[in-house]
């Protein structure tokens, strides 16, 4: 067998196919988190520096290709989705309307994370860039109460808005055999 | 759940495990554990494997009370 023919072969192994698929899922949850707290860490030093008028050193910087590559592999998974119709796989994977309590509580428990993320880094970044004496634990609550808010709202409109165009998508898709 | 079925079907064949993966093409781990009862095969997969070794699916996939 040549070496092209081997890459030709369209025989796999469906049960290894569906373990890689997992496997290879667990690592890009992983990766993905870790670039998101990287990122999101650069983001809170670079805004205190910013504020305080401080150099902040090249090493804590938010790197465009890091964040770019993140976004564009999250926006091309919600696109193909969103193309296939698909938006969950659990039973709300097929229900007529937005189902407003579950992702009412996604977007809550999104709000909490970047909230909670957002004091914290905050609180982090002024540890790291200002002392420990400069560390504002009222504002950074409220800044990331602020955050929570918008990220809430933005999450049940993006939910929303996927929702019904995978819903659209998810209907052409019906292939009625009845009438044959 | 342990498929006996297939197992019995594929010795009466006189396949072994490693011929039956050949024929449908996936590895001689699947097949062992189609047979132990630790994968749930597709049913394209099965339908490979009633071809092979000329059984219907009720031959080998249905279990009666379950």
């Amino acid at each position: 067998m040549s070496v092209i023919e081997m890459f030709r072969l369209k025989n796999r192994d469906e049960r290894l196919l569906a373990e890689t698929n997992r496997i290879n899922a667990i690592g890009f949850y992983i990766l993905s988190a870790g670039i998101l707290l990287d990122l999101y860490y650069g983001m809170s030093q670079m805004q205190v520096a910013f504020m305080h008028d401080m150099e902040v050193e090249v090493s804590l910087y938010v790197r465009p290709l890091e964040y770019l590559a993140l976004m564009g592999a999250m926006i091309t998974c919600l696109i193909i989705s969103i193309k296939r119709g698909v938006m969950t796989n659990n039973r709300f994977a097929n229900t007529e309307h937005f189902p407003w309590e579950y992702y009412l509580v996604w977007s809550g428990l999104g709000a909490l994370g970047v909230g909670l993320g957002t004091a914290l880094f905050r609180a982090l970044a002024e540890y790291r860039v200002l002392g420990a004496g400069q560390v504002h634990w009222l504002g950074n609550g409220a800044l990331g109460l602020v955050c929570a808010l918008m990220v809430f709202f933005l999450c049940i409109g993006a939910y929303y808005l996927s929702f019904k165009i995978a819903k659209r998508q998810a209907d052409k898709q019906v292939v009625s055999t009845d009438s044959e | 759940m342990k498929n006996l079925k297939m197992k019995l079907a594929r010795v009466e064949a006189d396949m072994s495990q490693e011929d039956l993966a050949n024929a449908v093409g996936v590895t001689r781990q699947t097949i062992g554990l189609i047979e132990a009862g630790g994968y749930n095969p597709t049913l394209n997969l099965c339908v490979a494997i009633c071809k092979t070794l000329d059984k219907t699916l009720n031959d080998l996939f249905w279990e009666e009370g379950v």
